[in-house]
């Protein structure tokens, strides 16, 4: 009876390590998620006061390939890093607005002159009448246009087409590689060009 | 050829543009500023937006394998090359604004009122 307890014993040990071992990776996982997913919610926050045309080249160019340094290479501490992406993002948020007014840089310095930038609209695989509906507003003294709008036409065969507007910006907005097969519509001017896949 | 601006520098603008004047050539990048500057991001980048909508600082991408990396190319900032003397000439005048006044020294007053 002994050895059979003690045999119970050692097989429930052994479970239970291997369980807190596995608990142990799970969690480390977890808050190694979180070091890069707070800092990196609230300097979107951050960027949602920055106008629409500055999104791309303040946001997605500079802060958050400075974040990611920080919370990926800064330091060996997951805590420290976590901490100062944390300071990075809410400092940033406390500044954005400054930011915004003294900086009008729009355009990535290096690329290329016909690659889509900043876009005040994007319009997803359109119909005839919603394409339409869109250039009409676009007309309305009302609207601001600093930047292109992007046509998607890589998305047309999603019947449910949909345009995107500058309150509503897709995540595409942030990845100028990915945008593919389209057009820059400047105002009612259909200009098509050729777009490399910049991937990041 | 970008235009350069006129700026007059505060002490905080001076500690920045004081980096990028130790080695014109250098690259710096965001995060190396604030840990040289001890600023905090929400301090520092405005100051750079300002300098570089006056022309003093360049921007460029880095130039790394993103894949490799795991991360994006981040932006580095640069001293335009006409922007040196200026920054070195403003840095002078903001020294001197900020240099103490020689000590005055205090005698003791001779020959006053006796009591």
């Amino acid at each position: 009876v002994s050895i059979l307890i003690a045999v119970a014993a050692a097989l429930i040990s052994f479970i239970a390590t291997a369980a807190l071992s596995a608990a142990s990776d799970i969690v480390k996982d977890e808050i190694r998620g979180w070091i890069e997913v707070l800092p990196g919610i609230t300097l979107r926050m951050a960027a949602m006061q920055l106008d629409t045309s500055q999104r791309v080249s303040v946001y997605s160019e500079e802060w958050l390939p400075e974040l990611l340094f920080i919370t990926r290479q800064t330091d060996t501490r997951p805590i420290t890093r976590f901490i100062t992406g944390m300071r990075f993002s809410l400092s940033m948020h406390r500044s954005a607005r400054l930011i915004a007014r003294r900086l009008h840089r729009t355009e990535h310095p290096d690329a290329p002159a016909d690659t889509p930038r900043s876009p005040d609209a994007i319009i997803f695989g359109p119909s005839v009448h919603e394409l339409s509906e869109a250039l009409n507003r676009l007309k309305r003294p009302d609207v601001p246009l600093r930047g292109p709008i992007l046509l998607f036409e890589g998305e047309a065969k999603d019947r449910t087409s949909k345009i995107i507007w500058p309150d509503k910006p897709h995540p595409l907005c942030g990845y100028p590689g990915r945008m593919l097969l389209c057009r820059v519509v400047f105002g009612s001017i259909f200009r098509p060009i050729r777009t490399s896949a910049k991937t990041n | 050829v970008t235009e350069l601006k006129d700026l007059d520098l505060t002490p905080r603008m001076a500690e920045v543009i004081k980096v990028f004047l130790e080695d014109p050539a250098q690259e710096r990048y965001g995060f190396e500023l604030m840990r040289i500057t001890g600023m905090p991001s929400g301090s520092l980048y405005p100051l750079l937006a300002r300098f570089e909508a006056a022309g003093w600082l360049t921007t460029g991408r880095e130039q790394i394998d993103p894949r490799s990396e795991g991360r994006p190319a981040r932006r580095f900032y640069r001293i335009e090359s006409a922007a040196i003397a200026a920054a070195r000439q403003q840095l002078a005048e903001l020294s001197e604004r900020y240099r103490p006044p020689s000590p005055v020294s205090h005698r003791p007053a001779h020959g006053g009122a006796g009591w």
